[in-house]
């Protein structure tokens, strides 16, 4: 054992202590680290900004390249303020949000279906897989199973017949159970994500603080 | 009360300290459980830097990840590192995530000692910039005016001579994109709007389940699951690292977890025939 000597490693160590105490209960030290997490996030994303954003920004793009657009549009995203300013004036903040959405609206609509439109496009499937001239039966049967999983959990949410009639009733059942594997997967994938994040922890302070050999 | 039924109503702070039990001992005292290759996540992604990979390419990485989620994707970030260094190509990170582009440089300047790559000549940590997707599809364009023409430390483009190469974010000028996800933005980013790029994705484990629609119509070409991608990428590259090292007791816990779950759920089955009678 080799305790470190570095007082950043005793911050980090201390702060990661503070926040694992909620396991026991609810404290006064995991409350006071949470806070300082928050701030410390707000101000190192106020700061990145500022030094990797605007600074270059208007050091190369606009004083440099005379690219003066910029100003126009920093102008109107700095009418958002006027909500905090005053109520007389807080109208002038709907017009960069105005922009936003609409911009992003429609940023959104120009892609977005694409992808979904690949993955419909994917699931038509060979039912009957033979590839080199053979037969395959296990890559057969997986495909059944897809077909299977997809058509029924697609029956669960059809709600234009109603689930009375046998055929949907028997369909959307099994299509419950294939979005119960789904699920359990991904709760299985989220426990081992979980323990992943803890390990790392460990790893910190068995290792990098209290200088076990790993 | 029954011990099956006490196990319904077993403390949580006792489930913790098992779950750590399960956890310190394997880290201090390795078992070595064997761990094996998946042939249709980690190997695809292995293959295509080890030999599909066009010589003295470069490509993408995109830290898309918070100090969080950095135990499950530094390792990957790591491993594909070395190995790219290896095969001789060459890297730009950039980061969705205001926080990824710190920790990816820390984490790749302590790497490069290692492999030898020099800052500047064989990767450069662009960083992250404001305006969510619409800025990374500028990148399409012109990755320049979009970086602000600055890296994540604020050094000019210009001084950095790999940058030279990367004027726009197309195949003309990088052979592909590797993004460490872990949440939003992150893949969706990638398929959406630069579909004629090959996307390789380092995954955090939760995400995984939800990604393989993707992978499987070919939108996603090879994906790393969590920690346990990382050892496998390890075990590859013949490197193996802190990844490999907490396998055993990541699956401790997982055996540790799956005992619970059947003692609570008898706890809960012997309660309900209790009543019954």
């Amino acid at each position: 054992m080799n305790i470190s000597g570095d007082p950043q490693v005793w911050v980090i160590a201390i702060g990661t202590l503070m926040i694992y105490s909620y396991l026991w209960k609810e404290n006064a030290a995991y409350r006071l680290m949470e806070h300082m997490l928050l701030g410390l996030g707000i101000a190192f994303s106020a700061v990145l900004t500022w030094d990797t954003l605007i600074i270059p920004r208007v050091r190369t793009n606009i004083i440099a390249q005379g690219h003066w657009m910029f100003v126009v549009f920093g102008l109107l995203g700095l009418l958002l303020y006027t909500r905090m300013l005053s109520p007389k004036w807080s109208w002038l903040s709907r017009y960069p949000v105005a922009v936003s959405v609409g911009y992003g609206v429609g940023f959104s609509m120009a892609m977005s279906p694409r992808p979904w439109l690949l993955q419909v496009r994917d699931s038509f499937r060979d039912l009957w897989v033979v590839r080199d001239g053979v037969f395959r039966a296990q890559a057969t049967f997986d495909e059944w199973v897809f077909f299977i999983a997809l058509i029924t959990t697609v029956m669960y949410f059809f709600f234009t017949v109603p689930h009375r009639v046998t055929a949907v009733r028997v369909g959307s059942r099994i299509g419950r159970y294939a979005i119960m594997v789904a699920f359990g997967a991904a709760f299985g994938n989220t426990v081992a994500g979980r323990i992943s994040l803890f390990l790392g922890r460990l790893q910190f302070l068995l290792h990098d603080w209290l200088g076990f050999i790993i | 009360m029954s011990i099956w039924e006490r196990f319904e109503r077993i403390d949580a702070r006792l489930v913790y300290l098992f779950m750590a039990l399960a956890l310190v001992l394997p880290v201090l005292r390795p078992i070595g459980m064997p761990i094996s290759i998946n042939p249709h996540l980690t190997q695809p992604f292995f293959d295509w830097i080890e030999g599909r990979l066009p010589p003295n390419s470069l490509v993408l990485m995109d830290a898309a990840y918070s100090a969080g989620p950095a135990a499950e994707l530094e390792p990957q970030l790591v491993a594909n590192f070395i190995h790219l260094m290896r095969r001789g190509h060459k890297v730009v990170v950039m980061a969705q995530w205001e926080m990824g582009a710190v920790l990816a440089r820390t984490t790749l300047d302590r790497v490069a000692k290692e492999v030898g790559a020099v800052y500047g000549v064989d990767y450069v940590v662009a960083g992250w910039r404001a305006g969510g997707t619409p800025w990374v599809r500028s990148l399409q364009d012109d990755f320049w005016a979009g970086m602000a023409a600055v890296d994540v430390d604020g050094v000019s483009f210009e001084r950095l001579p790999l940058m030279a190469r990367a004027r726009a974010l197309t195949p003309e000028h990088f052979a592909g994109i590797i993004i460490y996800a872990s949440g939003s933005p992150g893949v969706a980013t990638w398929i959406t709007w630069f579909p004629e790029m090959p996307l390789y994705v380092g995954n955090v484990a939760v995400q995984v389940p939800g990604n393989m629609d993707e992978l499987a119509a070919g939108q996603i070409r090879g994906m790393l699951s969590g920690l346990r991608g990382a050892a496998e990428y390890e075990l590859l590259i013949d490197k193996p690292g802190r990844a490999v090292k907490l396998m055993d007791a990541q699956s401790m816990a997982h055996a540790m977890i799956i005992i619970l779950l059947v003692l609570g759920n008898v706890g809960y089955v012997m309660k309900g025939r209790r009543k019954a009678a």
